[in-house]
């Protein structure tokens, strides 16, 4: 019996609450954010790697990638890759230079096939994490197809992700529309960004290994 | 060659003490001594036709032999039932009445030893043909790398499996006593020459292949095994028998030359499997690109090389084939992982015909990307460099379609449009190139984002609430009139001018502002500086 409780335990899928207050040791590493103010806010002081990061916000031009820059300028200095899968929009990289980014380091991977987009992107976010060629992935997943069967499908999609970085030690970043917030998600840390006049504010919904302060807000100009 | 052959265990440093009995891995010889590996395939005759859809049915291939056909292989189904090998074709029927006899295809069955003898070349570089369907390999020089014979022999029996041919193996000092050994199926293998003699004694005469007149005369003389012939007084048997026997004998024993013909591998690889009629069927297409696969890592590693491109054929009845190719960032002629790449096109593949047969062609070889083991084989420390990187492009191109993974390259343009281009990923030596293009130019302000398109502006911005700064409004601002609110915008700084591209025929002449909307986004707008002046959304500060 003592033993069956010991093998679930030592579960990796499981979270237990009192690790994080345990000490140092038992917090993932992190790669600093880059805002002091927000790696007050974090448990492990920045965006942790090997684990998935959920940044939900608005609208995109909120400033969801002024956040996460700085720590992808201080991993692209690093031997492994920066994989965008299925970015929204043109990358443009003079603008990613002028944030210290090594556009060498960057892998762009986009799907023109059609039909099942989605989850072959998803697919792709999952390779990228759990090679090892990458210190970071981000993710766009298609928000039509998210919302369509209440998260379900999704929240297996971010488990396998979250699974993927802890096996590849990358920073797995899903970026998501504000919307899901109340879906159940089984990232790791899940932020969620909103506007307020210049600034930006920064609401930690989760975060694994305890949580300091719940939000935060930073000034944003690009 | 022959020099060689003869009397192996005298070169030996050292023999070992011990009998080489039950254990092959204890007994290994020591790395340099030539030892030879047997591989007869009895059943080849039936493993090259199209694999059935249930492997559980008896089948057979006939040939013509003494003006009636007889079977020359059959499957294990069909030998349960009580099918022979040489049985009558008659015979067999009655025997099994569900037996599926084929006509036995020569030429197919060549085509199978030729890719059997390429896959060969995984294990070794001295591969002889003997047809119809054998194979002799030197592996004395293989023994180190594969880690002994025990290891060695195992590998190629999963390989084998894999490709689904049944075999009798056997290992000994000289082809010949390899030969032997694997007819008379005493498959121990034999790596003493000082052993030998015992162990071929047992061999029965119908094994040993003499022409028909000896095998009859030793028949006659109650001489049932090759120790009995050997017990024989040299010269009388020699004039009695005829000289094929003394001949068969000094070469297993070692006593004489024995040269065999070197067999090379043409200069490219072109194979092709035939699918069984009902084969639009997903796994048997991806066992038969799994078997071509082996065969292609053995001829790569037979021609020291790698594999720039896969090109795959598959053949429909009456319809041009469907071709699709694979190209990878980096040679390789790893069969598990050019099957991973395969199987992601293959799944992804449309199957609206039967596929006849499929193909698989390689033209370009290439020297092999410099792939070194790993020291600390087991260490579960992220890996870094470029490998992982190449394998997980290949993986992904293979998936989402060749030129899915891009690299950023820059452009010395000042036009927002043009300065970045994403083109295929190639790796990190390809991608520095892109650095180069960015001297000079270095736009301030950019987004990260860029919309494809210029999104036009139902309304115009609002100026800055300092008023300088302000816009000129006039006639255009309100075209397209009364959008919903989404687009009120208010210009927070600008603006910068960009005119560029007069000469190529894409003329720019923008002037750009930064401008939030109501949910505190930053877009990155423009104004045309020539008529209409029209208002455009071109990007996101994100």
């Amino acid at each position: 019996m003592d033993g069956a409780l010991d093998d679930l335990l030592r579960h990796p899928g499981l979270w237990r609450a009192r690790e994080g207050r345990s000490g140092a040791a038992a917090l993932p590493p992190a790669v600093a954010t880059g805002f002091a103010v927000l790696d007050e806010c974090l448990p492990g002081g920045g965006w942790p790697l090997g684990a998935l990061t959920e940044v939900l916000h608005p609208a995109p031009g909120i400033g969801e990638l002024s956040l996460v820059l700085p720590a992808l300028a201080e991993l692209s200095r690093d031997e492994r890759w920066i994989a965008w899968i299925a970015p929204p929009f043109r990358v443009l990289a003079p603008a990613l230079e002028a944030h210290g980014v090594d556009t060498d380091r960057l892998m762009v991977v986009r799907d023109e096939g059609g039909a099942g987009g989605g989850a072959r992107a998803a697919w792709a976010a999952e390779q990228a994490l759990r090679s090892g060629a990458c210190a970071a992935v981000l993710w766009w997943p298609d928000a039509v197809q998210g919302a369509r069967d209440g998260g379900a499908r999704v929240f297996r999609t971010l488990r396998r992700l979250q699974l993927a970085a802890e096996e590849g030690g990358a920073l797995g970043l899903v970026f998501r529309a504000a919307g899901a917030a109340a879906l159940a998600s089984p990232a790791a840390l899940r932020v969620c960004l909103r506007s307020r006049g210049e600034a930006l504010e920064v609401q930690v919904l989760k975060s694994r290994g305890g949580r300091r302060a719940r939000v935060c807000v930073m000034p944003w100009r690009p | 060659m022959a020099a060689v052959t003869r009397d192996a265990a005298a070169r030996r440093p050292a023999p070992p003490p011990h009998a080489p009995a039950a254990a092959p891995p204890r007994c290994a010889p020591a790395a340099g001594t030539r030892l030879w590996l047997a591989l007869q395939f009895p059943a080849l005759a039936l493993a090259c036709l199209p694999p059935g859809a249930a492997d559980d049915r008896p089948r057979a291939v006939s040939v013509h032999a003494d003006r009636r056909p007889v079977l020359l292989a059959t499957n294990p189904a069909a030998r349960a039932a009580g099918v022979h090998a040489g049985m009558a074709v008659s015979a067999a029927a009655a025997l099994c009445p569900a037996l599926e006899v084929t006509r036995h295809d020569p030429v197919l069955e060549s085509a199978a030893l030729q890719g059997l003898a390429a896959w060969s070349g995984r294990y070794t570089s001295w591969i002889s043909l003997e047809p119809p369907r054998g194979l002799l390999l030197e592996i004395g020089a293989s023994l180190r790398l594969f880690g002994g014979l025990g290891p060695l022999l195992e590998r190629m029996r999963g390989d084998l499996r894999a490709m689904g041919h049944e075999v009798r193996r056997a290992v000994a000092p000289t082809p010949a006593a390899a030969w032997l050994l694997a007819r008379a199926g005493d498959e121990t293998p034999v790596t003493l020459a000082a052993r030998l003699a015992d162990r071929l004694s047992r061999v029965p005469v119908p094994c040993m292949d003499l022409p028909p007149r000896t095998a009859h005369d030793l028949e006659a003389l109650g001489l049932a095994t090759f120790g009995d012939c050997a017990r024989l007084p040299r010269d009388g048997a020699g004039r009695r028998l005829g000289p094929e026997l003394a001949v068969l004998m000094d070469r297993a024993l070692g006593r004489r030359p024995d040269p065999r013909r070197r067999w090379h591998p043409p200069p490219r690889f072109e194979r092709r499997v035939d699918l069984p009629v009902e084969g639009a069927d997903r796994d048997l297409l991806l066992h038969a690109a799994g078997r071509l696969l082996l065969e292609l890592s053995g001829f790569l590693c037979r021609h020291d090389r790698g594999a720039g491109a896969l090109e795959l054929h598959l053949a429909h009845r009456g319809r041009p084939a469907t071709r699709c190719v694979l190209e990878l960032s980096a040679p390789s002629r790893d069969p598990g992982h050019l099957m991973a790449l395969v199987r992601e096109r293959l799944e992804r593949l449309p199957l609206e015909h039967e596929v006849i047969h499929l193909a698989l062609r390689v033209e370009r070889l290439l020297d092999p990307a410099p792939r070194t083991g790993d020291l600390y084989a087991g260490s579960a420390a992220a890996p870094a460099g470029t490998a992982p990187a190449e394998l997980l492009v290949e993986r992904l191109g293979a998936r989402l379609g060749h030129g899915a993974v891009r690299a950023l390259e820059r452009v010395a343009d000042h036009r927002p449009e043009r300065v970045t281009r994403e083109r295929a990923w190639q790796g990190r030596a390809g991608a520095s190139g892109g650095a180069a293009g960015g001297n000079g130019v270095t736009p301030c302000g950019m987004p990260v984002w860029l919309l494809p398109e210029p999104r036009p502006l139902r309304r115009a911005p609002a100026p800055p609430p300092g008023g300088d700064a302000a816009p000129p409004s006039d006639g255009a601002a309100g075209r397209g009139g009364g959008g919903p609110g989404r687009d009120a915008l208010r210009i927070e700084h600008g603006p910068w001018r960009i005119e560029s591209g007069w000469w190529d025929g894409h003329d720019v002449a923008r002037d750009y502002y930064v401008a939030r909307d109501a949910d505190g986004a930053r877009h990155w707008i423009y104004r045309e500086r020539r008529p209409p002046r029209r208002w455009f959304v071109h990007g996101l500060f994100a």
